[in-house]
């Protein structure tokens, strides 16, 4: 209780500044608020989208300020005030980040500018030769006095280009800066992944939408494995050992964090466990016999190897690769 | 024209240099967090073990250590013993607090069995304190001066010439 308290002074001192939300709203908007804020533990995803436990948190976090009547602007005050502007998913227009808003601008007037110049001298060059100016051509003589006239005029029109051009830009771009920009909308539910593309993004929509999805959580944690992601085996394979704790495959990836820690023990009553509910896992056999190399036991370990392969003889050598990988890697 | 191009070019340039070599000198870890130079946010966190409630704003008047760990998080095994050691060296005059966030009770009590304790750890339950003080990931340590300001924060696992340096920021004050 006082801890919640505590907690409600450090959120902020300013009293809320909207309407307490409930229900649908409160849902919808929480949703909203989320999508504008960034993961601190993915890559480029927001709150609203990260199946990560910080994400969730955080995304409570918002809900329960929402809930109390806090604004989305004062939402994400008080992230920033915590994280810094990196937490919002969009910048805002002040300080060193004016520059990620000018530069572009800046540049392709600067660009223009360039190209102009240079066509410039050009242009003028072939002035007098152009004979849908009723300017005839003499190839011997110097331009006559209007010629001239007229390549000035053209060179006075080109440096008004010059000027107008990188000012109509910096226009355009103070004009679409100070537009009121719209609420991005709430990630429809039904929708297919924006990013399909990789597999770690597509299970991670798919564990966010059905989160007791255990199957999608344990193929999350191998290939948060394969990524050397720990944080995210365990926190996947946690959530499935807390709901079917003989899932062989979450107790193998488990025990995979396991040896990360150094909690080796642990590791090998977890791959036990794993192997004796399921024989036919391979990479419970390759913990196995990891830990046994690295006890110093080679027979043990090329037995567990052995009985992988027995079970996937298809696989024989690849296995026997990995095998002989680990017997140097020990040393 | 060339000549002016090759001024233009070889200024831009040399300033790209001077801000990249300015980088290269920074510790990447040592995070600027916009906490920095504000007083610490107040918490008040049950303590592993005991069960008691400790309140941050207890310890004001000497300068305060807080490192947010878990026992899933393979660095902070590296830099717990380096944390117990100055500890045990600096306290009462330095108080050291860590803060447990998603893990459990359990855990946390066996880990610090097996590798031992010097100073309070308190458990974020509902990791409403990491949020508060901007926490990505751990291990990630605070040092806050004798007044409850926070002086420095640093990401990933501490040494001890990094954790010499930032407290020493936080007693200088």
């Amino acid at each position: 209780m006082i801890a919640a308290l505590l907690f409600l002074l450090a959120v902020t001192t300013a009293a809320p500044k909207g309407q307490p939300l409930s229900g649908a709203a409160l849902d919808a908007k929480t949703t909203e608020v989320a999508s504008l804020l960034r993961c601190p533990v993915c890559q480029g995803m927001s709150i609203a989208d990260s199946p990560s436990e910080m994400a969730v948190n955080m995304k409570h976090q918002v809900n329960a300020m929402l809930a109390q009547g806090y604004t989305r602007d004062q939402i994400l005050d008080y992230f920033e005030k915590s994280y810094g502007q990196f937490v919002l998913l969009k910048p805002k227009f002040r300080g060193v980040n004016t520059l990620v808003w000018i530069l572009p601008i800046l540049a392709i007037a600067i660009g223009f500018a360039i190209v102009i110049k240079r066509l410039l001298p050009a242009a003028r060059g072939e002035g007098g030769r152009r004979p849908d100016e009723g300017v005839e051509v003499m190839e011997e003589n110097p331009p006559s006095p209007p010629i001239s006239a007229a390549a000035g005029s053209f060179a006075g029109s080109g440096r008004s280009i010059l000027i107008a051009i990188p000012a109509a830009l910096l226009a355009f771009g103070a004009w679409y800066l100070v537009q009121p920009k719209q609420t991005p909308e709430p990630p429809p539910q039904a929708a297919e992944p924006i990013v399909a593309v990789d597999p770690v993004h597509r299970l991670e929509e798919t564990v966010r939408q059905f989160p007791d999805n255990l199957p999608a959580r344990v193929d999350l944690a191998k290939l948060y494995f394969d990524r050397n992601n720990l944080m995210g085996v365990f926190e996947q394979t946690q959530y499935v050992l807390e709901r079917t704790p003989d899932d062989p495959r979450a107790l193998t990836y488990q025990a995979f964090v396991r040896i990360g820690m150094g909690q080796r023990d642990n590791a090998a009553k977890l791959l036990t466990r794993a192997t004796a509910i399921d024989p036919s896992l391979t990479d419970a056999w390759v913990g196995i016999a990891w830990i046994k190399t690295r006890e110093g036991l080679p027979a043990e370990a090329q037995a567990a190897i052995a009985e992988a392969v027995r079970r996937h003889p298809e696989d024989a050598s690849r296995l026997q690769r990995v095998y002989a990988d680990m017997q140097q890697r020990k040393n | 024209m060339n000549r002016k191009v090759l001024v233009i070019g070889s200024v831009l340039a040399a300033a790209l240099v001077i801000i990249l070599f300015a980088g290269l000198g920074k510790d990447p870890q040592a995070i600027d967090s916009p906490l920095i130079g504000r007083p610490a946010p107040p918490f008040a966190l049950r303590a592993v073990g005991s069960g008691e409630t400790i309140n941050l704003e207890q310890f004001k008047g000497r300068p305060v250590v807080l490192n947010f760990w878990a026992t899933w998080c393979v660095p902070c095994f590296e830099e717990h013993p380096i944390l117990v050691a100055n500890a045990r060296a600096l306290q009462p005059n330095v108080q050291f607090l860590g803060v447990v966030f998603q893990d459990n009770e359990e855990r946390i009590q066996k880990f610090l069995d097996d590798r031992g304790r010097a100073y309070p750890t308190v458990v974020d339950d509902a990791g409403k304190t990491a949020i508060a003080y901007g926490v990505g990931g751990v291990p990630e340590t605070f040092f806050l001066d004798a007044s409850g300001t926070i002086v420095a924060k640093y990401a990933g696992p501490l040494t001890d010439a990094q954790l010499q340096t930032n407290l020493e920021k936080a007693m200088k004050r």
